[in-house]
């Protein structure tokens, strides 16, 4: 007589234990340290930025949920990929948007940047950003204002109504007036962020802290982030500008060193400023959009710096995140197969 | 800082508590034993026995069929029931003796013997393994005497043995270390006068602090080097380990042979000192049963053909129980008809409550798979091809390399079942390969 | 507004006179029956005649290393418009299609399987989930292999749309349980069954499975039926579908196609008469 065994045993493939994390559980991590910089916005921008936030991620979730049906494919909103996506793209729209814009924003991140290209995974461009790449292409008017408001009144005002200032924000500053920056905004406010711009991306010391967190939970690597903002601070030095009176401006003249604690600190509030941290931390470091290996990433996170600082400093937007991570988003297969690691025992062959 | 393989490599939870500090007890040999004979690695044994028959213990019962084959023996003394098509723990279908116990233990003639191995040729000791049916034991099961033989072109340096046993609640080696030193350092010597090695190493990961202390103590002042090697998955990969001891790295498609090493697991080399210096064929091995669905975890010294089911009911089994194992939890097989049999390659019973769902998303590239990949190789993109049928790309993506020790399937988020897409393309290659042998044989006719 | 015309208009010339040039330079001559048998096949690239897809097919024909008839989906047809273009003569073709030997609908699973959905991956664990090792493992690879769209998983079991099956073989490779079997549509009796288990295990795990009780061995006039190894199997060469065996078959395991085919147009099959060049 031999042991029976039960009719419901699992046979299947190994390995039959496994590690800790899951897509659901790295997608919500992703959400968690967004929180900081959510309730930043609410501070800066008031209860209306949480409106349009909230608004972005229902829209996105219920457009997942809806393109999931028809595509008769399983529904997959509790993954928290949807709700990502909502999160970012809110984050990257100005306070006072229209609700309908951030609405359908999502709906064109998820169904046509994500689904119509197979879905979670299948993507080829980080899907919040095209969804704001859409909207500045049908709803410029609501993106590209020339002052954008700041509240006085911390978290209770409405951004829509005149008890909000406006201003220019500190990317149009730096790429119209690079010197007169600190004559309308300090280093430490544009770190706090109570300073104009979009909803989730003036806080860099919220960002920070929940980019700390998915470090720590190894959901993102240094690398990619370090390498965008070291690319764009650094280049933003060796660019030489061509000043009001024609004459070019550079590195090698020692005029340009007058004052090398201000090009420092102009470097800094380059860094600083505009979508920059969100875009290095949270946006270029989408695990689907970019390259798979260590080295393809740190790769990735150079060359969008490269492209940030080109627009910035030339180029007729006064922020280039969104484009420059859409732009390597595209070459990310390119780098993929530069960066292929070495085979075990290769180069003894060879 | 200890050594260990440079590249990749995850690190699984220990569990081997349990059954750390429990000596190996001697399992009965049951009424019934199943013997198949496709235990190993290479071409089934041929059946030398039939229906009806009368057999001793240790006595021959199935011919190793060519070189890569492996000779099987009778565990027990009785009669031959049947020979039937039975599934193997790997999964397939082989041809199987089974025979009825008369509990008597009768040895067939001239075992155990009493010989001075230190006497014989490495033709003899080659022989001798051969003879005795030795396979790997740390689970690939490839026939020992294959490895004691090098081409002459390929000199061998080093002899390495495998105490690594980086596979989750396994506890099997450890204890055989423990308790077996003496005769795992001899088994070692044996291999070592084969192949002519002049360096002979062991090593076992700094988990196992008993089995080092055991293992230098058996080999002092003998020129045997027993390393501690830092804790990491899949270090007892003999490529890993070959890499982690010495440094040296097996090209893809390359055997140990070529960068002058030879590997064996720990049990192994004790299944060798017993065909060499005793005469006494590999027909028991020693066997962990653990997980946390098993109510009395132990070590077991079973016979082969014994019943999974007989040695579970041994340690009693909960019947909230949701995945039985042959082997580690990472490269083990899960099994679920009782009375498939103890094989040599099978390095323990492991019943499990605890199983990780079944999901299995898209890939979203996380990378982590690549991250972990001992080998170098891109698993997200192997999977990717295989899917696709891209028979094209296998080569380059380095698929038939694939050892398949499951580290990237144990990290991925999305829970693919990357190494069973591996297997799966490995499978209809050499599926392929018959189906083309087969039409150009007919075209010949 | 005239220069944009004049600079697109000479790129224009420019591209399409390197065209010209080029096609001119780089001619490789074919054999002109080449493009036409290439022309004349199904164009599927399934394999099914053993080569590397139509195109070389074509050419193995115009080599003279392939039979005219060894389009199989391409059946008779096909064959013809080949033969003519050869100016040989085509031997009639026997359409074939293939034939599922499995019913167990309703078999039972010994454990639960998780991984690939596929039959072939689940094969390889002792044999896949189900009860019976002969049996059907409801995966679908041979409907995922058929080229033609032949095989549905309807209610998650194989159904061949004989009309649309081309013989093609696919499915026969596909399945690890060997279910398929190419066969004469003229032939309608079949057994649908594979199990090698004895009559009682069969049954116990399968209602219509061949417990070989032998019944359909003492019915049959032509000694075209045979039980051997607990299995039931027609020899085709002597059985005449005179379905007597069906109409005897105590488990439903012997089947005849007949009316199915009849509903469907597909039989009595037309016999067309060999055409002469």
């Amino acid at each position: 007589m031999i042991q029976q065994f039960p009719k419901t045993l699992i046979v299947g493939p190994g390995p039959h234990i496994s590690g800790a994390d899951s897509t659901s559980s790295i997608m919500w991590s992703v959400v968690i340290a967004l929180v900081p910089a959510f309730i930043f916005s609410m501070a800066n921008f008031g209860w209306y930025a949480g409106a349009v936030t909230i608004t972005a991620v229902v829209s996105a979730v219920a457009t997942e949920w809806a393109i999931q049906r028809m595509r008769k494919v399983s529904v997959t909103i509790t993954d928290g990929s949807a709700a990502v996506t909502g999160l970012l793209l809110a984050f990257t729209l100005p306070p006072g948007v229209p609700l309908y814009v951030a609405a359908l924003g999502s709906v064109f991140s998820i169904a046509v940047a994500k689904h119509a290209f197979g879905g979670l995974g299948m993507n080829i461009w980080n899907p919040a950003l095209a969804g704001r790449a859409f909207i500045s292409a049908a709803y410029s008017s609501a993106l590209f204002m020339p002052k954008w408001p700041v509240l006085s009144s911390i978290f209770s005002g409405d951004i829509r109504t005149l008890d909000a200032v406006t201003m220019a924000t500190p990317c149009a500053i730096l790429q119209s007036d690079p010197a007169a920056i600190f004559q309308h905004y300090r280093l430490w406010d544009l770190f706090i962020g109570r300073i104009p711009g979009s909803i989730g991306e003036t806080s860099a010391l919220a960002l920070l802290i929940g980019a700390a967190f998915l470090m720590v939970r190894k959901i993102i690597d240094w690398r990619l982030p370090v390498a965008y903002i070291l690319t764009v601070a650094l280049l933003v030095i060796l660019f030489p500008v061509r000043a009001a009176d024609g004459t070019i401006a550079g590195f090698w003249q020692a005029s340009f060193w007058a004052d090398p604690v201000f090009v420092l600190e102009r470097s800094l509030a380059h860094a600083l400023s505009g979508g920059l941290v969100m875009g290095a931390f949270f946006m270029a470091t989408d695990m689907v959009t970019s390259p798979i290996t260590k080295k393809g990433q740190a790769m990735f996170g150079a060359g969008c710096g490269v492209l940030v600082a080109v627009i910035r400093v030339y180029g007729g937007y006064p922020e280039g995140v969104c484009y420059s991570i859409l732009l390597m988003n595209t070459v990310v297969w390119a780098i993929d197969n530069m960066t292929k690691p070495k085979f075990f025992g290769e180069r003894a062959h060879a | 800082m200890r050594r260990t393989f440079k590249k990749g490599g995850v690190h699984p939870p220990d569990m081997k508590e349990r059954t750390r500090d429990v000596p190996i007890a001697e399992f009965p040999a049951p009424a019934l034993v199943m013997i198949p004979m496709a235990q190993h690695f290479g071409s089934p044994a041929l059946p030398v026995v039939g229906a009806g028959d009368k057999v001793a213990k240790g006595q021959l019962i199935g011919k190793a069929d060519g070189r890569m084959s492996a000779n099987v023996h009778s565990s027990v003394s009785g009669k031959v029931l049947r020979l039937e098509e039975k599934f193997t723990p790997q999964g397939r279908a082989c041809k199987t003796v089974v025979i009825e116990n008369d509990n008597s233990g009768i040895w067939a003639d001239e075992i155990p013997c009493g010989r001075d191995w230190r006497a014989m040729s490495p033709k003899e000791i080659v022989e001798a393994v051969a003879a005795g049916g030795v396979v790997g034991m740390g689970g690939a099961a490839f026939p020992a005497h294959v490895k004691l033989e090098p081409p002459h072109e390929k000199p061998i340096d080093t002899a390495i043995l495998n105490g690594v046993e980086c596979e989750p609640y396994l506890t099997i080696d450890h204890r055989l270390m423990v308790e077996r030193a003496a005769e795992i350092i001899t088994g070692l010597r044996i291999i070592a006068k084969a192949v002519a090695a002049k360096e002979m190493v062991v090593g076992i990961e700094s988990n196992k602090p008993e089995a080092l202390k055991a293992m230098n103590a058996a080999a002092a002042g003998g020129g045997i080097r027993v390393e501690a090697l830092d804790v990491k998955y899949p270090q007892g990969g003999e490529k890993q380990l070959i890499a982690a001891l010495t440094g040296r790295e097996v090209p893809p498609g390359k055997l140990p042979f070529d960068v002058g090493c030879v590997v064996h697991n720990v049990g192994t080399a004790w299944a060798i000192f017993n065909a060499v210096a005793k005469c006494v064929p590999l027909i028991e091995r020693p066997l962990t049963i653990s997980g946390d669905a098993i109510e009395r975890p132990a070590n077991l010294m079973v016979p082969i053909g014994t019943p999974v089911g007989a040695v579970i009911e041994h340690c009693g089994l909960d019947q909230k129980v949701k995945k039985i194992l042959s082997g580690g939890p990472m490269m083990g097989m899960a099994i679920a008809d009782p009375t498939i049999p103890v094989v040599k390659g099978m390095s323990g019973i492991l019943a499990l409550k605890k199983v990780p769902h079944d999901i299995s998303g898209p890939c979203i590239r996380c990378g982590r798979c690549i991250e972990v990949c001992p080998l170098g190789g891109i698993a997200s993109e192997m999977a990717r091809a295989i899917e696709a049928g891209a028979i094209v790309d296998y080569e380059h993506l380095h698929v038939f390399d694939c050892m398949e020790c499951g580290s990237c399937s144990f990290v991925c988020p999305a829970g693919r079942n990357l190494v069973q897409y591996v297997r799966q393309a490995k499978e209809e290659a050499s599926y392929r390969r018959e189906l083309h042998r087969k039409q150009q044989a007919k075209k010949q006719i | 507004m005239i220069e944009p015309l004049i600079i697109l208009g000479s790129l224009g010339l420019l591209f399409g006179a390197g065209l010209y040039i080029a096609s001119r330079v780089f001619h490789v001559s074919v054999d002109p029956r080449l493009e036409r048998i290439e022309s004349a096949l199904p164009g599927a690239n399934c394999g099914a005649c053993g080569l590397a897809g139509c195109a070389g097919f074509a050419r193995a024909i115009v080599h003279g290393s392939a039979e005219v008839v060894g389009c199989i989906p391409g059946g008779e047809a096909v064959s013809h418009l080949i033969a003519d273009i050869m100016g040989v003569k085509a031997k009639e073709v026997d359409k074939q299609v293939a034939v599922l030997h499995c019913a167990g609908r309703d078999v039972a699973d010994r454990f639960h399987y998780v991984g690939m959905k596929s039959c072939n991956a689940a094969a390889l664990f002792q044999g896949g989930p189900k009860s019976c090792l002969y049996g059907c493992i409801r995966f679908g690879d041979c409907a995922l292999a058929c080229p033609f769209g032949a095989i549905s998983m309807i209610d998650g079991f194989p159904v061949v749309d004989e009309g649309k099956c081309t013989a093609c073989g696919k499915c026969v490779d596909a399945c690890p349980k060997d279910l398929y079997d190419l066969r004469s549509l003229k032939k309608l009796v079949h057994v649908a069954c594979r199990s090698r288990e004895t009559g009682k295990a069969t049954r116990s795990v399968c209602e219509v499975g061949c417990i070989a009780c032998k019944k359909c061995e003492t019915v049959c006039p032509f000694d075209a039926v045979h039980v051997s190894d607990n299995l039931a199997v027609i020899d085709y060469d002597k059985c005449t579908s005179c379905g007597k065996c069906v109409s005897e078959c105590p488990t439903n395991t012997i089947r005849n196609f007949r009316e199915e085919r009849k509903a469907k147009g597909l039989w009595p099959v037309k016999v067309r008469h060999e055409k002469n060049v």
